[in-house]
């Protein structure tokens, strides 16, 4: 375990130094100040607006921070070799992996708490200092509070994602674009299913429609993390609920790290 | 003599397009304690692929690798090596002192003994100027200087160096072969592997040559350079000879 915290220490202040990160932090913080722009313009629902735009900050932020900044890292280690100066050491593949990993979701980590806070705050300025700005109905803080570590948790799968693409792959960009391709699925899969169910507006045939309702076994279900209308509007949110969704993410991560952690160990680093 | 790193006849191959190629053709091998062996051979003759064999990177596809009497998979096996890739790449964001002080803790090395390390190491290697500057500002031959730093820093017994001098200027050179005959003195064992015959002549015990995946010669360099023929004269035609030999087999 102490080599496994080595690991993800030496990625984490590698990742926070890196200039992606700040890049990607300072366009977060001006959307979040030119969301502030925004919301006046809208006749109503403005604290719609405003948690709508906040968490897709968020989200985009968090996103860029996997998909170029976590998935370069990964590259520059697996593809270009630096996880030589790692492995050349009494260090297994399985460490590596797991290491790597509490790193990269420590940078995740890092971002979504200060794009939270910048959101948190410009919020706060423009209900206080905007007039048309009107704060979302019922707001609590703990709702707030579970939407942002959903979004967290949905990155962290997001990551792990990526972190297996990118032991599969011999390249980046494949990586990215999968990696990608598995969010837009996660976010739509199970609207899709749904739909298909109901069968309302759509017919499928019975073998199409339990391949789909395999694919929701496989790949994840991303917008269960999604709480934007519970916090806009106050709705409440059931404990069970809460927990099990946590559950859900920390499991499926710990199966494609598990799953990556297999796949490296049987890899040769050219 | 007791032998750290023996390879008995290993094969590797690896993908051309929809065929296997053969790069490593039946090579046994055995590096004994306290010698320094020179790997040589020409550009593509396999050499950083036997590294990589050593190292546990890559898997041979028959036979067997050991070092210091483990499989190299074991990473127990490599708590006491020092490895210097060809084109070393580090953590560019960090210092020198976070990196070594991060090889030094994940070679086991306790943290004080750890902190005491780094500096003299880095004095040895002429390095110590920019310790805290982090490594994308430093020049290639610096990168090459930091890469044995990392392979000293926790004062391993076995030394597995592949193309130590590549990127160095002449004083680097000059330095990095004074700390490869004080590792020899200290009775540490190195292996390393180079196309520049004039080192080979100057530090090693032992040569193997490589071509083209086959072992041509292993043994005391006083044997191989016995004849009249200098050294690197003698290693061009053995080279020439091979080449042609496999051409008529071809």
């Amino acid at each position: 375990m102490d080599k496994v915290w080595l690991i993800s220490l030496v990625t984490l202040k590698e990742g926070i130094r890196n200039r992606a990160l700040q890049g990607i932090l300072i366009i977060a913080l001006f959307s979040c100040i030119a969301y502030l722009t925004v919301i006046p313009m809208f006749a109503f629902d403005t604290g719609k607006v405003a948690v709508d735009l906040g968490f897709a900050s968020m989200t985009l932020a968090g996103l860029a921070i996997v998909i170029f900044l976590g998935i370069g890292l990964l590259t520059q280690d697996i593809h270009q070799r630096s996880v030589c100066m790692i492995l050349s050491r009494p260090v297994s593949r399985t460490q590596y992996v797991l290491g790597k990993f509490l790193g990269l979701s420590g940078i995740v980590l890092v971002g979504v708490l200060i794009i939270a806070l910048i959101g948190v705050l410009s919020g706060w300025a423009g209900i206080k200092y905007i007039s048309e700005i009107t704060p979302p109905r019922n707001f609590t803080w703990h709702i707030l509070g579970v939407g942002i570590v959903f979004n967290f948790l949905s990155l962290l799968i997001i990551m792990a994602v990526a972190f297996l693409f990118t032991v599969l792959t011999t390249n980046a960009y494949l990586s990215m674009l999968f990696t990608f391709g598995v969010y837009i699925i996660g976010q739509s899969l199970e609207t899709i299913v749904k739909v298909v169910t109901a069968g309302d507006f759509v017919r499928v045939g019975a073998l199409y429609a339990q391949i789909l309702k395999a694919l929701t076994w496989i790949l994840p279900n991303l917008r269960a993390f999604d709480l934007k209308v519970h916090i806009a509007y106050g709705l409440p949110l059931s404990l069970s609920y809460t927990v099990w969704t946590a559950v859900y993410g920390v499991f499926y991560c710990a199966i494609v790290i598990f799953l990556t952690a297999i796949v490296f160990r049987y890899q040769e680093i050219k | 003599m007791i032998s750290l790193i023996t390879l008995s006849n290993v094969e590797k191959s690896y993908k051309d397009g929809f065929r296997r190629k053969k790069i490593i053709h039946d090579l046994s091998l055995d590096v004994l304690k306290g010698e320094v062996f020179g790997f040589i051979g020409p550009n593509g003759a396999g050499k950083s692929t036997v590294i990589n064999l050593i190292m546990g990177f890559i898997k041979p596809e028959s036979g067997s690798v050991r070092i210091n009497g483990s499989t190299p998979y074991d990473p127990k096996a490599r708590q006491d090596i020092g490895y210097l890739p060809e084109d070393p790449r580090f953590y560019d964001n960090l210092s020198a002192r976070e990196l070594l002080l991060f090889g030094a803790h994940a070679s086991g090395v306790d943290r004080e003994k750890a902190k005491k390390s780094v500096e003299p190491v880095l004095t040895r290697l002429d390095l110590l100027s920019v310790v805290e500057q982090r490594v994308n500002t430093y020049s290639k031959g610096m990168k090459q200087r930091m890469g044995l730093a990392m392979a000293m820093v926790h004062d391993p017994q076995i030394y597995i160096l592949d193309e130590p001098m590549s990127g160095l200027d002449p004083i680097g050179r000059n330095l990095l072969k004074k700390i490869i005959l004080d590792l020899k003195d200290k009775g540490k064992t190195v292996f390393f592997s180079t196309h520049i015959l004039n080192d080979v002549e100057v530090l090693c015990d032992r040569i193997g040559i490589l071509n083209k995946g086959r072992l041509l010669f292993c043994g005391r360099i006083d044997e191989f350079s016995s004849n009249e023929k200098p050294f690197e004269e003698g290693f061009v035609e053995m080279i020439k000879d091979a080449n042609e030999g496999v051409e008529e087999d071809g």
